[in-house]
């Protein structure tokens, strides 16, 4: 078991070093950022809060992870943070059980996945297109059902959902580290990662040798969501209301980040669970050291796009040849001066 | 043991049908089967320990015969006749579910999952069907893995290979080996013998004889005549994307199959 774990640690090397990367930039422009204390039975500090705050993106990168590696892709995972959302807000303002709220959000994800799955993996269309139509109907879809309005609630256990504590740790933190753990185990445990790399691998020699290929297809857009829906829950419960234009917008553009840093590549094929999130926690890591640095929030974008390009270059097959080339050359030139 | 090995100073194509002509009912036999703009009704039977043979040129609708018994397209006329009881297959699962596997003609878009390990390629049809949920153990994995590259003299420095990094004969056996790992009773091959160097060949060639020996029905498509003659129990040869002629027994000769590919062709050019 601990071979294991090492193993998996030494395949995540490049993230973790990215990881570390960021997290000292956060040292350096705030110096107590490394500092945790208990208080009331909870930890507090710069760590927890990458961890509480990332939380939405790494539940989206948990599910878009096998998408990707299908060579599919999930733009609407963003909207479907709005859709479930307002359907748990507008549920429990219209008197609705907490837990019967949060259940009917949870199934307004698995519909949304569904409809994905079925465009995709039934109808065949481009998971590009196929998720696009979800992405720009959502919107719309979120804002029929809070009314154009931004929907506000006090049902404290809905609230809760961003504001408990479990096991010292807030619970959005649990919940995303609980569904990654899930998945791992889902895809892992059982043939279904297999299954999703060969799919996504070669789809027509994977038919051929008997998987269900539109089945794997189908669950993917399925599992992705419903974790965009739990992400969603806690997008919501953060602001103590549903907010149809703005909840979860552009944070499909994260996921997919998360998990391209995270190793797995847009041609579909293998992928890791476990790396994707430590993707979708550097993506946090360098939001919050920008932040914190007092840059204007104007460069924050350009900063972020800035390092992804580089992160990705570097992974880029093409670009190793080329640096290595450029350094040689380099020497070459020192040698003879 | 070792499978398709033990190489004798005997060529590996003289003529080595099975012993005893195919008898008995057939574990399938296809009546009349096609489907429109595909292939022409065909019939064919497959026994157990027998080989059949499908010769014709290219684009004959050799590989769409295939197809058709693979569940990879629905025939939309005829039967499908398996252990005695009609069928339809839907799709390749179904297929596999009777008991059947398909090298496909094109290995590498077809046949291997490139990108991943040669174990995971061996092991992908038997964890197929065996579903999801029963995941084979990845000791049970390297177990398989091993015993198919040592049976098979696949030659690789390990099964966590990437497989495309084998030559054409190896990815062959290593696809062999994923149908092997099934058990199947019925083992459809277009043309298995294609691309590979002549010793692999030669290989697979005796592999599939002990395969057939072993009791396992063989449907071979093949573009090359000698050998088609020489395992053949009967060979069906099709033209224009339609049955032209059954050949069996005595009468199976690379020059009988040539003369039943080509038969009407100077007619036809004539008209």
């Amino acid at each position: 078991m601990s071979a294991f774990i090492l193993i998996r640690l030494k395949a995540a090397r490049p993230q973790l070093a990215l990881l570390v990367l960021a997290l000292l930039v956060n040292v350096f422009v705030a110096p107590g950022f490394l500092d945790l204390r208990l208080q009331d039975g909870r930890l507090f500090g710069g760590l927890i809060d990458i961890l509480n705050r990332g939380a939405p993106v790494m539940l989206l990168a948990v599910g878009m992870a096998p998408v990707i590696a299908t060579r599919g892709i999930d733009l609407s995972v963003g909207v479907i943070i709005a859709i479930s959302g307002a359907v748990a807000a507008a549920g429990v303002n219209a008197g609705l059980a907490w837990p019967l709220a949060i259940l009917a959000a949870l199934a307004t994800g698995l519909v949304c996945g569904l409809w994905n799955g079925l465009l995709v993996a039934v109808f065949r269309l481009q998971p590009i297109v196929a998720t696009l139509i979800l992405m720009v109907a959502g919107r719309g879809i979120a804002q029929l059902i809070t009314e154009g309005r931004i929907l506000t609630f006090t049902e404290p256990h809905l609230i809760a959902v961003a504001g408990a504590t479990l096991a010292a740790l807030p619970l959005p933190v649990v919940v995303a580290l609980a569904a990654a753990g899930l998945t791992g185990l889902l895809v892992r445990a059982t043939a279904l990662g297999l299954f999703v790399e060969a799919v996504g691998t070669n789809p027509r020699s994977s038919r051929l040798a008997g998987v269900h290929t539109s089945l794997v297809l189908g669950a993917v857009y399925v599992w992705s969501g419903l974790m965009a829906a739990l992400a969603g829950l806690i997008a919501t419960a953060d602001i103590k209301g549903a907010d149809a234009n703005n909840a979860g917008l552009w944070l499909e553009l994260d996921a997919i980040l998360a998990v391209v840093i995270g190793g797995t590549s847009l041609y579909g094929g293998r992928f890791s669970i476990g790396r994707s999130v430590l993707g979708a926690l550097v993506l946090q890591a360098m939001r919050t050291a920008i932040l914190r640095a007092g840059l204007p929030p104007e460069l924050n974008l350009v900063l972020m796009a800035l390092v992804v390009a580089a992160v990705l270059t570097q992974q880029s097959p093409a670009f190793r040849p080329l640096a290595q080339s450029l350094v040689r050359r380099f020497k070459n030139k020192e040698a003879q001066a | 043991m070792m499978l398709g090995k033990a190489p004798t100073a005997e060529s590996h194509l003289s003529r080595r049908p099975a012993t005893a002509a195919p008898s008995g009912a057939p574990l399938v036999r296809a009546e009349g089967l096609g489907r429109r703009r595909l292939v022409g009704a065909f019939d064919a039977e497959l026994h157990a320990g027998a080989v059949l043979g499908a010769a014709g040129l290219l684009g004959s609708g050799r590989t769409e015969t295939a197809m058709l018994l693979f569940g990879v397209e629905t025939a939309d006329q005829g039967q499908l006749v398996v252990d005695g009881k009609p069928v339809t297959l839907r799709s390749p699962r179904d297929a596999i579910r009777l008991g059947f596997g398909f090298c496909p003609e094109d290995r590498k878009l077809d046949g291997i999952v490139a990108g991943l390990s040669i174990r995971e390629n061996i092991v992908l049809a038997l964890q197929a069907k065996r579903g999801w949920w029963r995941r084979l153990s990845t000791a049970q994995q390297h177990e398989l893995a091993d015993r198919y590259i040592k049976l098979l003299d696949i030659r690789t420095p390990d099964a966590e290979k990437p497989i495309q990094l084998l030559s054409g004969g190896n990815q062959q056996k290593a696809l062999l080996a994923r149908w092997l790992a099934t058990e199947p009773r019925l083992l459809i091959l277009d043309e298995p013998t294609r691309g590979i160097d002549v010793g692999a060949h030669a290989e697979i060639v005796r592999l599939l004889e002990d395969l057939r020996d072993r009791g396992m029905a063989l449907y071979v498509i093949s573009s090359e005549i000698e050998e088609v003659a020489a395992y053949s129990d009967r060979v069906l040869v099709m033209r224009d994307r339609a049955p032209a002629g059954l050949l069996e027994g005595d009468s199976i000769t690379p020059a009988a199959i040539v003369n039943a590919i080509a038969a009407d062709h100077h007619t036809q050019g004539a008209a």
